[in-house]
């Protein structure tokens, strides 16, 4: 196990490595010129000169991918560009489009994003899953055929097309929700729901298919194992055969599915953003992709690498955890 | 359809040396076992020998995991031995390259186990049979058609049902199709791995009567592999009996059957069901096989042998001739008729 | 038991395929799988229509030629003084079926004609390039196996780990930067290029995963190792005995990899980082119209429900062709 588990971490540890590498050097391709755009208005050569070397601008490709990964474990001296103040220890640069430390925007945008993924999250989570699952016990009756129809109309659906329906009947024609907007759960939960429940419903209902069509094949093919059957056989209750028996071993496969989802969640709240004009991460990303804001773009595509390369050695550690058959290597 | 008498063409070899020489074959598979990664050895096949002359059966049993398969797939080259040597005609082909193998290749053919997937699905019945020839750049006299026709007449088959997919038949008809691609090259030896183990009882004995018919008309070689003696009873001239990657009694059918030596030969002959022996004198053999990742010191059959003394664990039994007029390895071994 | 009842009843439906022919005629996996594609209604309706959109998309000149309005003409004398369409319905008219764009009065029937133009020409470019890479990188993983497949599974890791969106946001205009100079302006067929490499380098994952784990179960198979023992070489066991085998599934992946890149383009669309005006796309339109929401809704549901059903059919065709193909994974 130890010896599987730290295999793993190196190659997930070199997956990341290569990652924030690509990332990196893809921005030196692009025409934008950051120490230009924070050199600001009053631009002369020195200051300008001044600004590149803060940035490390002026040094070869390799010490500058150097520089910003010391930064990320030890700190980096950005006080000339950044109002005076140090970088604190995971430092993701400087923002110029922002005009403030990477942590910082990530720090305030976060929450933003979050509220957006993760209610949707457990709703799509729950829904699908739920759906699949009845579908699978009403087999060939109309609940089934609604799962099945509602699936296909989901992995059909682009999240912003259900985003604007959604904004077009509550918001333009029957006027009963507020405009889409965010408002941290701590201050008034009421208002924090009622701003982003759209996001929530387009993100949910999108990503919802896959889960229904999964658990429901899941199940379906759980229901006609012997052990179900012998259980049955044997003269448990429907309830307690399905409940106890069909479920649990069906769960197991979903479940790991939702949390290699992470990747894809934070491509779904990019474009949920955009819809409902929440501007959470996904928002930052795409603008600071749009600019060339370097610094802005290695930090989101790191932290979601990490999210997603984790997720999977987690879910592969659990597989194996739970299921003694699954070759560790 | 005519075809030239293998003892015709090279009568020497029937006194002279066999057609096949296995010597101290051995096939370990390194594995990474547990969580921890050690690495450990499956001692698949663990020194192996035996003979086949021309035109003559040599039945290989044993339980399933004790190696058999692996030794009949070393055989025809489909795994490469770890040690030992094997002789084909007097050239040792052990560590034959596949360019070297070529036309050997010819001479050394395989029958599978399951006809099912042994048949590529998505070709037609045409197309599985001539692929031998094709794949060799062999071209029939008569041509591809004519030549994979007659192959299809010559084990039973329709030859009209050329240009059928291999679903279309029964399992016995698939094994057929099998046996033809086989003979496609007119080999001298076939490994044939179970061919019939997974046919139903009635077409079981279709399929060894053609065998055996095609044995005599082609003057065959087999190496015929199973899992217990019944099959094995009407279709072979010499038995091995494996365990745990060895061999431990070899002899002729009368040998094996009447007057068997080694006590996991006479556990396996009592395994076959027989109306005349109905309960008196059955051998059960208590415990599972041990995994070959460890066998046991000494005799390997000892953890199961009602027989076992303490010279078992601490010496290996040789190969030596019995009172019976078999080859088995055993330090105490049975005497006497099979009741 | 019920789930096992209906099993044996969808299975019933199969055997007369089985049954034999008069001639000695054998009927492949292949012929058994279209005949069974042929019986299912859905499967047929859905084809006609991916069939007509394929054609609408292929000859949108001859529609345009036909209908009588090229996608660029400007109708602006049918717009009120708000850029509005005048009438009802986004300007709806015998001469503009389907209404007209606010602000630029263009004809949104021509629109959207030309935008599944787009929308199609690069789905099938890059699932067709993605299907063959993901193919050969499955094949080659799964059959040579060692360091091989370490280095392909290392390379999927690395592309699952990239969020795609915010990628591709950063790759499109790095590659724009890599071949134009700041001040020119990309061509629209550059764009579309570049949208396809995208599209590849990153949605051939899928298909190599599905592929490697069929070639994985594959190579175990008797009839290569009886191909093996005839002495046939890598090629021939890989393009006569596997590559037969693995038609289904590729086939399957292909399908419904269209309707995902159709997906992929309208979101790459939407948030404005595909292709750029004047090439009419779908996804863009759906952008701009969120500025018409309450003035003209008709400019928003003519390019969404476009893309909607156009993704539906496809998925649909996509699914009858899983149906067909491989009879266990039943609906």
């Amino acid at each position: 196990m130890l010896r599987f588990v730290v295999m793993r971490l190196l190659r997930a540890v070199s997956v990341l490595i290569v990652t924030s590498v690509v990332t990196f050097s893809m921005f030196f391709a692009l025409p934008a010129d950051p120490a230009l755009a924070l050199c600001g208005k009053s631009c002369d050569t020195t200051k300008y000169e001044r600004v590149k070397h803060t940035l490390g601008l002026d040094e070869p490709l390799v010490n500058q991918y150097g520089d910003y990964m010391k930064g990320i474990f030890v700190g980096r001296d950005l006080s000339a560009i950044a109002g005076g103040k140090f970088c604190e220890a995971p430092c993701l640069g400087y923002s110029f489009e922002q005009g403030e430390l990477v942590t910082d925007a990530l720090k305030r945008t976060y929450p933003i994003t979050l509220s957006l993924i993760i209610p949707a999250f457990i709703l799509y989570l729950t829904f699908g899953i739920g759906l699949g699952v009845l579908a699978a016990l009403k087999r060939g009756r109309a609940m089934d055929k609604f799962a099945v129809g509602l699936s296909l109309v989901g992995a059909s659906s682009q999240i912003f097309t259900i985003g604007f329906i959604l904004v077009f009947i509550f918001l333009v024609t029957l006027r009963i929700s507020p405009p889409p907007s965010y408002t941290p759960l701590t201050e008034d939960p009421l208002k924090w729901a009622s701003g982003l429940w759209m996001g929530w419903v387009a993100l949910g209902f999108v990503s919802m298919a896959i889960h229904t069509r999964l658990s429901r094949a899941q199940m379906l093919e759980t229901l006609s194992e012997d052990f179900v059957r012998t259980a049955r056989a044997k003269g448990l209750s429907m309830r307690k055969v399905y409940g106890k028996h069909a479920l649990r071993a069906a769960l197991t496969p979903m479940v790991t599915q939702g949390g290699l989802e992470i990747g894809t969640l934070l491509g779904g709240a990019v474009i949920t953003e955009t819809t409902t004009s929440v501007n959470g991460v996904g928002s930052l990303a795409v603008a600071a992709a749009r600019s060339g804001d370097l610094a802005v773009v290695m930090a989101t595509v790191l932290i979601s690498a990490v999210f997603v390369v984790g997720f999977v050695i987690i879910v592969d550690v659990l597989y194996a955890v739970i299921d003694p058959r699954v070759k560790l290597s | 359809m005519t075809i030239p008498m293998a003892q015709e063409l090279v009568p020497s070899q029937r006194q002279g040396q066999p057609l096949l020489q296995v010597r101290g074959l051995v096939k370990h598979f390194p594995i990474r076992q547990g969580s921890f990664g050690a690495k450990a050895t499956v001692r698949a096949v663990d020194g192996v020998d035996f003979d086949v002359a021309v035109g003559e059966t040599l039945g290989l049993v044993g339980e399933s995991g004790c190696g058999k398969t692996t030794t009949g797939r070393m055989l025809v080259k489909l795994l490469d031995a770890t040690a030992g040597s094997i002789v084909f005609e007097g050239r040792d082909i052990t560590k034959a390259s596949r360019e070297e193998m070529r036309p050997l290749r010819q001479d050394l053919q395989i029958i599978f186990q399951d006809p099912y997937s042994s048949l590529n699905p998505r070709h037609t019945v045409g197309k599985i049979v001539a692929m031998p020839l094709v794949v060799n750049g062999i071209k029939p006299p008569g041509g591809l058609k004519a030549k994979v026709q007659d192959l299809l007449d010559l084990v039973g088959l329709n030859p009209e049902h050329y240009n059928r997919f291999p679903h279309e038949f029964s399992g016995g008809q698939r094994q057929r199709i099998g046996i033809a691609r086989a003979l496609a090259l007119r080999p001298k030896l076939i490994v044939a791995d179970e061919p019939v183990s997974a046919l139903d009882v009635s077409i079981q004995a279709q399929v060894i009567n053609l065998l055996r018919n095609l044995q005599k008309e082609l003057d065959l070689a087999f190496v015929f592999i199973a899992h217990d003696l019944a099959v094995v009873r009407h279709f072979s001239q010499r038995i091995a009996v494996m365990y745990l990657g060895k061999i431990v009694e070899v002899g002729s059918r009368e040998e094996i059957y009447e007057r068997p030596s080694h006590p996991y030969t006479r556990a396996l002959l009592s395994a076959v069901p027989d109306v005349a022996k109905l309960g008196a004198g059955r051998i059960r053999l208590t415990g599972d096989v041990p995994t070959p990742l460890d066998p046991p010191s000494g005799c390997r059959f000892r953890t199961r042998c009602w027989k076992a003394q303490p010279i078992c664990a601490t010496e290996e039994p040789a190969l030596l001739p019995m009172a019976g007029g078999s080859v088995a390895a055993c330090h105490f071994p049975e005497t006497g008729a099979l009741r | 038991m019920t789930a096992q009842l209906t099993t044996t009843e969808e299975i019933h439906p199969v055997e007369p395929d089985a049954v034999l022919p008069r001639k000695f005629v054998g009927r492949s996996p292949g012929q058994i799988a279209w005949a069974r594609l042929k019986a299912d209604r859905t499967a047929m309706v859905c084809m006609v229509i991916v069939g007509a959109t394929i054609l609408v998309g292929m000859f949108a000149p001859v529609v345009s030629w036909l209908y009588g309005v090229s996608p660029d003409e400007t109708f602006t004398s049918l717009l009120t003084g708000d850029a509005v369409p005048k009438g009802y319905l986004g300007g709806l008219s015998g001469d503009h079926w389907l209404g007209l764009e606010p602000r630029l009065g263009r004809d949104l029937m021509m629109q959207v004609v030309y935008g599944i133009r787009t929308s199609l020409t690069i789905a099938f470019l890059a699932a067709i390039l993605s299907t063959v890479l993901g193919v050969v990188m499955g094949v080659v993983a799964g059959y040579l196996g060692g360091w091989v497949d370490n280095v392909i599974g290392w390379i999927v890791d690395m592309l699952l780990a990239l969020p795609f969106i915010i990628f591709a946001l950063a790759a499109m205009p790095a590659i724009q930067a890599a071949v134009y100079t700041p001040r020119e302006a990309p061509s629209p067929f550059f764009k579309m290029v570049t949208l396809v490499i995208v599209f590849t380098v990153f949605g051939w994952v899928g298909t190599a995963r599905l592929v490697r784990g069929q070639v994985l179960s594959l190579r175990e198979k008797e009839y290569v190792e009886a191909a093996r023992a005839a002495g046939a070489g890598t090629m021939h066991i890989l393009f006569k005995q596997l590559l037969p085998n693995l038609w289904a599934p590729i086939l399957v992946t292909f399908s419904l990899a269209v309707p995902g890149f159709i997906t992929a383009e309208g979101a790459l669309g939407f948030l404005t980082i595909g292709i750029v005006e004047p090439t009419p796309d779908l996804g863009r339109m759906i952008s701009q119209s969120s500025n018409w929401l309450s003035a003209d809704p008709m400019y928003f549901m003519v390019p969404a429900g476009t893309l909607f059903l156009l993704v539906l059919t496809f998925n649909l065709f996509g699914d009858a062709v899983r149906d067909a193909l491989d009879p266990k994974t039943r609906r």
